[in-house]
């Protein structure tokens, strides 16, 4: 989902990406690792035109960003519409969209937006202060991001190209959060017109526009040539006429069709396969850091797990660094928090240590010293990655006497489940960010009672959750963040953090310039074809 | 002649078959626990925009009443729209079922292609190394994976000698007949396994019947022996377990269209089910027992007409 | 020739049973068959014995090895022994594979000869019944079955001994159509035999062989439909070894780790040429008489 998404029902649907890896690529990869470098690398010998296929396990099911809750959509309706503002392309700070530029009063809750005089839609109209003031309050009061908004008092005209948003309370995020997808700008008619119910052809300003969209199929996108963001030749993005985005849902297929040429390139593809194709002169393999994390879910309403001391043992028990070897080919990161390495505030002095010895202590001083059996994880049917994590889980937990039995659920019997409370324990369950700032995923940890059902953080540590969303100060903030991540270990609330995934993509040789996101957008415009 | 009449009858109990299904699928599938709101929101359900979901999808009314709108779309050819995809059933049909139908019947035409040779040439060369061969052939292929066969079918002939196109359906008739066939050939090959063994087996039956040592007896050429009167004997038992196996292609082709990356009905009708897409699931099965039961129908026709001995 | 005269003999008399049971002895592909089934049945049961390492026991120090002297068949990601996994999956393959083909069978061969024989209501009855069962999508009906009764083994065999029986059902009635007209049958009629005599003793032993035939490809038909639910992740719950599931697990490793999908994959065609080699020595002697 936009901003974030955990556990998918497809669960073999996995999201990945990481840090650029390889030396495969050609020329103009070269500067990709570091961004800013990019645009002079890129100008020198750029080739325009030709059409780009991607595939995915799953194409978009839904264009309207307000309604959707999958990565892949959040990610190519990125590439169709934007907002005022927008994710840096390293997630790590706002930079201008729609609006050239911004104001905030000293008190920080008035926040001016000047719109880009050349921002237009795909129909060619410019885009006016009543398209985005219909747009956010449509996304304000409707959707699954509404809360995105909910601090929002007022969203007012100043003029056709000025819009003031004034809050309620401080809202530290709150750019962040205007640069969701859920708040992109859509004509103020077509907002009108589809009212409630669900965008489905919409009218964007990003670089591409929608031309054909068939169901769990295919997703046809042109090129806009009214894009308003310029290349580095002076004319406008993108450099490709167009993009398919198709749907593979076997993984090898994906491979073999990149290297028979049938395909440009795709996300998703099987960590264990990746140290061959990196040899393999028929394509390039790029790997990109992404702000997702994996990890376990404990019911900590259940026995054993409502006592502190044998989720700390769990977590002790297990040995990170073999998931990365076993489930991801060493590709991933050992998590040391619940929050994303690459993402903003994350706390690199955390950790989260394999230690079997104290493990097995902790064991004997808690509740359970004798252990106990017949402990249900469940993972979403077909998810490789989550049979992996259930089996070596398994035997590391063996270790301090918790007996576990697998079993495999399907995903949507599991998500109900899930809603209910109804499990004891999961496996391949996972959070990526759709938000750069990580106020969300804290909210959702410590406050929101679904994700760690039974867990209840100390009143201080509420108390600094709240203070961190509305302290605008980044320095403060990051101590405060810093806290709740060690917080969280100590207590171990609902869930164990295994590793940080990274974005697996498989390419053939004459893409260049291909680049995604922490927050995995692809950015689609700024690549080209060399033949 | 009573063969109309007959056929009219098949087709009445069709209808009923047609009617039992349509409660079946439609109660079967609002057992499995799961729900498709709570499916679409993930993790982040929050009871009341569940609720808002499944108001908004009529999930909320009493199932009798949805089971009313159902059937009564039904029988005006409206399956309703797809929860997940949002648009019509009927469209989602247009789209995947033309796919499908070529795909098996392609499978088919080569199975055929592949079985009625082999299982001949296997029975009349019985015991020996000709007939070994053929029935260590189909040995093989009954007992081998077909997806893996897919995908090294797919190495060898799309990758590496770049004859046949990676997946992918193509879009006219030709284009079909070119990109379908490694997947027709990976499912057609499967099936003559088994119908090669079949169909010899059938036919050693049938050339030691009367009417065929009777036939020898007068001299008739061994060619029209075979043609005449083996064959079209032996093709019964051939014939029902080929009618069994187009059923079991339409709707188990799920593997080979994911291998073959063929937006085809079998995949549609796994997602939906996994995606608990009530009224895809619902629709897809009642097309697709619309076209086994048709098939059905045509194989016991095609008894009657092939073994007149069969009274209808 | 050999067959006609033995058929010619069988219509009820006992010493033609006896050449019969003699007989099937002396059919190579037959007793190669049983041999090999009677192995694979060993190998089940003293999988203990026989496995060189623990099935489930992981040992990250030897992932992903190709064989070796001390893995024969190499080890898989979590640096379990293949062999191993393989051995004892026999047991699982075997009981799938032979459960879900013998029940149905006989389930299909008791439907196809009453609706065959007698006709009338009872055939429209059952035949509605195959009707509405065939014409539920195969994957719909195994999907829902094992998601109703939740995943697992004995659910597993439930769902495909339920979707099972039709294809003998209708292969035993196409055939009795036929026989219970033919001469041998009218001719037990006639001399007064009751019907449960002449189903039994003189239409299904005539009828039956290509049944008995589908039912040996059906072993491995049925081990593969196993395999596909584990694809879906419906079947046998890890870290049980299954070959299927060692095989859907394996997907990713088919261009990299050959050893880890071909190896279940053999073992299933193992199973499977030892059921066809008894097929087809029983095909000689259970082929149906048409005449």
């Amino acid at each position: 989902m936009l901003s974030s998404r955990c556990g998918s029902p497809g669960g073999g649907a996995l999201k990945r990406r990481a840090f650029l890896s390889s030396a495969l690529a050609g020329a103009g990869l070269a500067a990709l690792g570091g961004r800013r470098r990019m645009a002079v690398a890129e100008a020198a010998s750029v080739r325009r035109g030709g059409t780009l296929t991607w595939a995915y396990t799953t194409i978009p099911l839904r264009l309207d960003p307000l309604w959707t809750q999958a990565r892949t959509d959040s990610i190519i309706i990125s590439n169709i519409a934007q907002g005022l503002v927008r994710a840096n392309p390293t997630a790590t700070a706002v930079e201008p969209a729609l609006a050239e530029r911004w104001s905030v009063s000293g008190n920080g809750l008035t926040y001016t937006f000047f719109l880009r005089g050349a921002a237009r839609f795909h129909d060619g109209r410019p885009v006016t202060a009543d398209d985005v003031i219909a747009s956010l309050e449509r996304s304000r009061a409707l959707g699954v991001y509404k809360w995105s908004l909910a601090d929002v008092k007022t969203i007012a005209k100043l003029d056709d190209k000025r819009v003031a948003i004034v809050l309620n309370a401080p809202v530290a995020s709150i750019l962040a959060r205007l640069a969701m997808i859920s708040n992109a700008v859509f004509p103020k008619d077509q907002v009108t017109s589809t009212g409630q119910r669900e965008l489905t052809k919409p009218i964007g300003t990003g670089p591409f526009m929608v031309r054909e969209w068939v169901a769990n199929d295919h997703l046809t996108l042109d090129a806009n040539p009214r894009y308003w963001e310029a290349a580095p030749d002076g004319k406008p993005y993108p450099y490709l006429d167009g993009v398919i985005i198709k749907q593979v849902p076997e993984d090898t297929t994906k491979v073999l069709q990149i290297q028979a040429g049938d395909l440009g390139g795709a996300e998703a593809i099987p960590f264990s396969q990746v140290p061959a194709l990196k040899r393999d002169p028929r394509g390039q393999l790029l790997t990109f850091p992404q702000q997702q994390v994996y990890f376990m879910v404990i019911q900590l309403t259940r026995p054993p797990f409502d006592d502190v001391k044998v989720r700390q043992a769990m977590s002790l028990a297990l040995d990170r660094k073999v998931f990365v070897d076993r489930a991801t080919a060493g590709l991933a990161i050992p998590a040391n928090s619940f929050m994303p390495k690459s993402g903003l505030y994350w706390n690199p002095r955390a950790s989260l240590p394999y230690d079997l010895t104290k493990a097995k202590q902790l064991m004997r001083e808690s509740k359970y010293p004798n252990g106990r059996s017949g402990i249900t994880l469940q993972l979403p049917s077909g998810s490789q990655i989550g049979r992996d994590n259930a089996v070596l889980a398994q035997q590391m937990w063996g270790e301090i006497g918790l007996q576990v039995q697998i079993q495999e659920v399907d995903g949507s019997a599991l998500a109900a489940a899930w809603y209910e409370s109804n499990y004891e324990a999961i496996s391949g369950y996972q959070w990526t960010n759709g938000m750069m700032d990580p106020d969300q995923l804290v909210q959702f940890f410590f406050v929101d009672p679904r994700m760690n059902t039974g867990y209840q953080p100390s009143d201080q540590a509420v108390r600094m959750v709240k203070a961190a969303a509305e302290e605008l100060d980044p320095a403060k903030r990051r101590q405060l963040y810093d806290q709740i991540q060690l917080i969280y270990n100590t207590d171990v609330g609902g869930t164990i953090s295994l590793y940080y995934t990274p974005s697996v993509n498989y390419l053939t040789p004459h893409v260049r310039d291909f680049y995604r996101t922490p927050l995995g957008v692809p950015l689609y415009w700024k690549t080209w074809l060399a033949r | 002649m009573n063969r109309r009449r007959y056929i009219a009858g098949r087709l009445g109990q069709m209808m009923v078959t047609l009617a039992v299904l349509a409660v079946l699928v439609f109660y079967m599938i609002r057992l499995i626990p799961g729900d498709p709101a709570v499916t679409m929101l993930g993790i982040q359900a929050t009871p009341d925009a569940v609720e808002q979901l499944r108001h908004q999808l009529g999930l909320d009314r009493p199932v009798p009443v949805q089971f009313a709108i159902f059937i009564a779309g039904a029988a005006r050819g409206d399956l309703g729209e797809s929860v997940l995809a949002r648009v019509p059933v009927a469209s989602l049909v247009r789209q995947r079922l033309p796919l499908t139908l070529f795909l098996v019947t392609y499978a088919m035409v080569l199975a055929a292609l592949i079985t009625v040779p082999l299982g001949t040439a296997a029975a009349l060369q019985r015991d020996r190394p000709l007939d070994q061969a053929i029935r260590g052939f189909s040995v093989f292929w009954i007992s081998t994976p077909s997806f893996w066969v897919g995908i090294l079918m797919l190495i060898a002939f799309g990758v590496k000698l770049g004859l046949f196109p990676v997946g992918g359906g193509g879009r006219t008739f030709a284009e079909h007949v070119y990109y379908l066939f490694l997947p027709a050939l990976t499912m057609g090959l499967g099936v003559s396994a088994v119908l090669t063994r079949n169909l010899r087996d059938s036919i050693l039956a049938t050339l030691t019947a009367e009417h065929v040592v009777v036939a020898r007896a007068k001299g008739l050429p061994a060619r029209r022996i075979v043609t005449r009167h083996v064959l079209r004997n032996a093709v019964i038992s051939t014939v029902t377990l080929l009618g069994l196996y187009i059923g079991f292609l339409v709707g188990g082709s799920v593997i080979i269209e994911s291998v073959f990356a063929l937006p085809g009905m079998g995949s549609e009708m796994v997602s939906a089910i996994l995606g608990r897409d009530y009224q895809v699931v619902q629709g897809f099965t009642l097309v697709y027992a619309v076209l086994v039961s048709v098939v059905y129908l045509l194989t016991d026709v095609a008894y009657a007409f092939i073994d007149p001995r069969i009274s209808l | 020739m050999i067959v006609q005269e033995r058929a010619a003999g069988t219509v009820g008399t006992r010493p033609a049973r006896r050449s019969t049971v003699r007989g099937w002895l002396r059919s190579p592909s037959l007793v190669v068959g049983l041999a090999l089934v009677l192995g694979v049945l060993a190998v089940a049961v003293l999988a203990p014995v026989v496995a060189p390492y623990n099935p489930i026991k992981q040992n990250y120090g030897v992932a992903v090895q190709p064989p070796s002297a001390a893995h024969l068949l190499g080890t898989d990601k979590f640096g379990r022994d293949q062999l191993s996994r393989i051995l004892y999956g026999t047991r699982i393959d075997l009981a799938v594979g032979l459960i879900c083909t013998f029940i149905p069978l006989l389930i299909g061969v008791g439907v196809g000869a009453v609706s065959g024989y007698y006709g009338g209501v009872m055939d429209t009855l059952f035949m509605r019944i195959i009707d509405v069962q065939v014409a539920f999508p195969f994957y719909v009906l195994l999907i829902a079955i094992v998601a109703v009764l939740g995943p697992g083994l004995i659910n597993m065999y439930y769902a495909l001994i339920l979707v099972g029986w039709v294809a003998f059902a209708r292969l035993i009635r196409g055939e009795i159509l036929v026989a219970k007209q033919l001469e041998y049958a009218l001719a037990a009629r006639a001399i007064g035999c009751g019907d449960a005599r002449v189903i039994a003793r003189h239409l299904l032993p005539n009828v039956i062989g290509p049944a008995v035939v589908f039912a040996m490809s059906a072993v491995v038909l049925n081990i593969l439909a196993g395999a596909s639910l584990s694809f879906l992740g419906l079947g046998v719950q890890p870290p049980i070894p299954e070959w299927g599931a060692m095989i859907a697990e394996s997907r990713e490793y088919v261009m990299t780790a050959w050893w880890l999908p071909a190896f279940p994959g053999l073992a299933i065609t193992v199973v499977g040429i030892a059921f066809s080699l008894i097929g087809d020595g029983l095909s000689g002697f259970l082929r149906p008489r048409r005449s």
